[in-house]
């Protein structure tokens, strides 16, 4: 996986849904081959809009977004495709086919790039070595025993490993991961962001992950971007941030109008 | 003279009084099928009294009815040529025929129902918010996709326009006492059918999983047929079955023309007066759709719950 880096540049970027709703504006960031970045800021900041344009999902209304220095906008539609094959998503909602086995939705991460024949191949007949290598990859992530499972008979947190193994059995150059923990349990919201920590590292990856936990944001992601309605606060390495930065990115509005001081809406770590 | 009088009292506030406090759409809708279910009566003169059958009537249908904890086992002709074989036998191939031709056409509708329905649903050109370079796409989405699925559209609507009995009676016409013919004209609209449900089967699934794979590079044939399809297809293969038991009602319903169906022997045994040897025919269908009904049951709860 090592030499398929990739980096990742957004420039000037604005998001509007509907005509109105500003869902970012004019936002800059670049994040290089093999970097680890962590998005936080509250509910409806952008973290989602922001991780839908990096995997080339999302069209930017102006401004441009880069993948190795490609401008996504120019790329035909046969590009975009290979652009997305080395982007690995896991989503918030994790986006499984749940009357599928585990295999299959595992499977399906690497159908990109197939013809209709090899894909149904690779989905109906999967050659040994493929599902050896998806039971590799469900060793890792600690569900080994499930590959023949239904995957809606699963738990929650089993459900989100296989959304992971997914995304890695894409072999990917770029994981991004929308929310990872929202769904389960903060033992296990620990466990998951150090999985994907540690194998982005190992493999050189580049990791792109929206966190609502601070906590875990702060101990994990060596530089975190701050966005709140639409815009970065801040875009800084996380030894370098300090409580006002985050308390600034959850403070209420309108503080002038308010004699007494602003109860914050999240305690900040 | 009342009508000045009636608007004073109906006067504008309280028309609006009225229609607030619930006449409303519902009402006004209850209302013109009442008039229109009245006005129908009229017009087609009907008279419950003309339910009541002549006293010729009324005896046969006793007959009739009384024949039914009585089905026939032996032929109730007084005279059964030498070599006829046994009525259960007779049951038996009709039955057989019936389901072979319920069966042939269901498998074409089956096959013609997902390719109509795959191109009359929504789901393949559900918008790709990047898109690339879209020129191409932009002009293929405004122009080819309605007319493909618009196009399919119609074309299911003229399928299901016409019975199975309309088409066979045409096809009857066209190619004489063919099978084939059977088999098609139960095909033709039942694929119309089973496209129209198909496709609204398949908007209807949940498409995050599709996204997903389309996010990760797969083409939208691959997006369609491994990240929706699978989640369409409990539905898809429990609504097939169920055309199937119709599939069986219509093929022997065809025996009518002289297709060799249950229908064909129990006009014949009608007209003859053989009540019990009706009955016999008509449990045989019921069976029929009863093991089919079970069947399509259990296989549903061993791939689908
Ligand atoms: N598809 C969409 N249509 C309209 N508005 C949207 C859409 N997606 C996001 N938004 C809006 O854009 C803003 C940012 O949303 P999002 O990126 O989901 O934020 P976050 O993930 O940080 O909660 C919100 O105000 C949201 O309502
Ligand atoms: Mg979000």
């Amino acid at each position: 996986m090592k030499g398929r880096r990739a980096s990742l540049e957004l420039e000037e970027v604005s998001v509007l849904f509907g005509g109105q709703t500003r869902a970012l504006n004019g936002l800059n960031l670049r994040v290089g081959p093999g970097e680890r970045v962590g998005f936080v800021g509250p509910s409806g900041a952008g973290k989602t809009t922001l991780l839908r344009l990096l995997s080339g999902t999302q069209r930017p209304t102006s401004g441009a977004v880069r993948f190795n220095s490609q401008d996504i906008k120019q790329l035909s539609l046969g590009q975009l495709r290979e652009v997305r094959r080395r982007i690995g998503t896991i989503h918030q909602d994790l986006s499984l086919v749940p009357n599928l086995r585990v295999l299959h939705n595992v499977l399906a991460g690497r159908l990109g790039g197939r013809s209709i024949l090899g894909s149904a191949r690779l989905m109906l007949f999967p050659p040994p070595q493929d599902v050896e290598r998806v039971h590799e990859i469900l060793e890792m992530v600690g569900i080994a025993d499930k590959l023949y499972e239904r995957t809606d008979r699963l738990s929650g947190g089993q459900r989100q490993r296989v959304a992971v193994a997914r995304a890695l059995f894409q072999e990917p150059s770029v994981l991004l991961a929308d929310e990872p923990v929202s769904s389960v349990d903060p033992a296990r919201a620990r466990e998951t962001v150090e999985l994907l920590v540690d194998i982005s590292q190992r493999a050189g990856l580049t990791l792109c992950m929206s966190l609502h936990n601070l906590e875990l944001a702060r101990e994990f992601l060596p530089r975190l971007v701050g966005l709140r309605d639409g815009v970065a606060i801040f875009d800084r390495p996380t030894d370098r941030l300090d409580d006002r930065d985050f308390y600034s990115l959850y403070e209420l509005e309108n503080r002038e109008s308010t004699d007494v001081a602003p109860i914050p809406r999240f305690r900040v770590v | 003279m009342w009508l000045p009088s009636l608007a004073s009292v109906w006067s504008e506030s309280a028309w609006l009084r009225a229609w607030r406090s619930g006449i409303g759409w519902r009402g006004l809708v209850i209302g013109a099928l009442a008039v229109a279910g009245l006005w129908a009566a009229v017009v087609l003169d009907l008279d419950p009294r003309d339910l009541v059958p002549g006293p010729g009537g009324l005896a046969q249908g006793k007959e009739f009815l009384s024949r039914a904890f009585k089905p026939a086992l032996t032929y109730e002709a007084d005279f059964v040529p030498e070599g006829t074989q046994p009525l259960p036998f007779k049951v038996l191939k009709a039955v057989r025929t019936t389901v072979i031709f319920a069966a042939a056409a269901i498998s074409l509708a089956v096959l013609g129902g997902l390719i109509l329905g795959s191109l009359a649903s929504t789901a393949w050109w559900f918008e790709d918010p990047a898109g690339g370079s879209t020129r191409l796409r932009r002009v293929f989405l405004r122009s080819v996709a309605p007319v493909v699925y618009g196009g399919t559209r119609v074309l299911i609507s003229l399928m299901r326009s016409v019975h199975e009995l309309l088409w066979a009676v045409l096809f009857l016409a066209a190619f004489g006492l063919s099978n084939f013919a059977a088999v098609i004209a139960i095909a033709i609209p039942y694929t119309g059918t089973l496209a129209k449900v198909f496709a609204e089967i398949l908007d209807e699934s949940p498409r995050e999983a599709a996204a997903a794979l389309r996010a990760a590079g797969a083409s939208p044939a691959q997006v369609f047929l491994f990240g929706l399809l699978p989640q369409a297809l409990p539905d898809i293969s429990a609504y097939a079955f169920y055309r199937f038991e119709c599939a069986l009602r219509s093929s022997a319903v065809l025996g009518f023309f002289g297709y060799p169906t249950l229908g064909y022997y129990l006009a014949a045994s009608f007209e003859n007066l053989h009540f019990g040897e009706v009955w016999t025919y008509l449990y045989a269908l019921i069976a029929l759709v009863l093991v089919v009904d079970w069947w399509s049951g259990a296989l549903r709860r061993r791939f689908v719950a």
